[in-house]
């Protein structure tokens, strides 16, 4: 018999194959117990996923994504979010000039002036 | 004038499952990341300047949160090279923790199978892979689990309790 792919045992395991390849897989797994084990395993991995996850489903929902989902007014939603949920989409700035750029660039200006002026008064000293 | 392109009660079904999921994109401890993906998710559902979509309201919202936290790890790793927190040594590492160091593209694929119990081709079309394109991740990705629950399994020395105290290394 042909061995099962790793892919194909994979779909096997989330109930994805074709009802007679699955008959097929059940009786190469039954002479490999290594592979049958594999299988067990993720089976159970599986499980544990979704034991792991089950509870956020439980979890109170935040005021301001139900709603949202109501499609109530974004006014109506701001005053009710929990203050560490943002609901304004990431600000891109607006323009690249904004005030940290306007300070970084004054800073380098004087400076770049600064070593201007005392090169030159160097050149005008060496050049007496 | 907004248009509705959703009616409301299909979205809000679906938060709580799209809670789940961004929470286990975003990994643990970022609860808040993964609410205002969610929130952002559901926000562009609902205005109108989008491209016309294809496929059941359900899918379309779980693409759109798909692609959504992809932009935000691209965004992220240019800032900072790695997302995910190494493992904290006072515990071993669980299934959670395995699960969070997993490449994103195969926890994409676990989450949306075995969590959210969606079908390979229901999966396929939120990732916008085919059918053996989901199969080969997810068999990519249990391979990287069973790895990372292999190399995080403490010793059996550190495992037994009931090792006789003589026997403990002298550090």
């Amino acid at each position: 018999m042909l061995p099962i792919s790793e892919t194909e045992l994979n779909a096997y395991v989330d109930g994805e194959t074709f009802p007679e390849r699955q008959a097929l897989i059940k009786a190469w797994l039954a002479g490999d117990p290594a592979e049958a084990a594999r299988v067990r395993a993720w089976r159970a991995q599986n499980q544990a996923l979704r034991a792991a996850f089950v509870r956020i489903l439980a979890e109170p929902m935040p005021a301001g994504l139900a709603d949202l989902a109501k499609g109530r007014p974004p006014s109506a939603i701001s005053a009710s979010a929990r203050p560490q949920i943002s609901l304004a989409p990431p600000a891109p700035s607006l323009h690249p000039w904004d005030r940290r750029d306007m300070l970084a660039a004054l800073v380098a200006g004087s400076f770049l002036a600064g070593a201007g002026v005392a090169c030159m008064a160097g050149l005008l000293a060496g050049l007496r | 004038m907004r248009e509705n392109r959703h009616p409301a009660g299909d979205v809000e079904a679906q938060i709580p499952a799209l809670r789940r999921y961004a929470r286990g994109l975003a990994g643990p401890d970022q609860a808040a990341t993964a609410d205002q993906m969610v929130a952002e998710v559901i926000a562009r559902a609902f205005s109108g300047d989008q491209r016309p979509q294809i496929g059941a309201p359900r899918l379309r919202l779980f693409a759109a949160l798909t692609s959504l936290n992809r932009s935000r790890m691209r965004a992220a790793r240019v800032k900072a090279p790695t997302m995910t927190p190494a493992p904290r040594p006072d515990r071993p590492a669980g299934l959670r923790e395995a699960f969070a160091q997993t490449p994103l593209e195969g926890r994409e694929a676990l989450l949306l199978v075995v969590v959210e119990g969606f079908s390979y081709a229901q999966a396929a079309e939120i990732l916008g892979v085919n059918r053996l394109g989901v199969a080969t991740r997810l068999a990519r990705a249990r391979r990287d689990l069973d790895a990372r629950l292999e190399a995080n399994r403490p010793e059996p020395a550190q495992r037994d309790p009931r090792r006789p105290p003589y026997l403990r290394l002298v550090k």
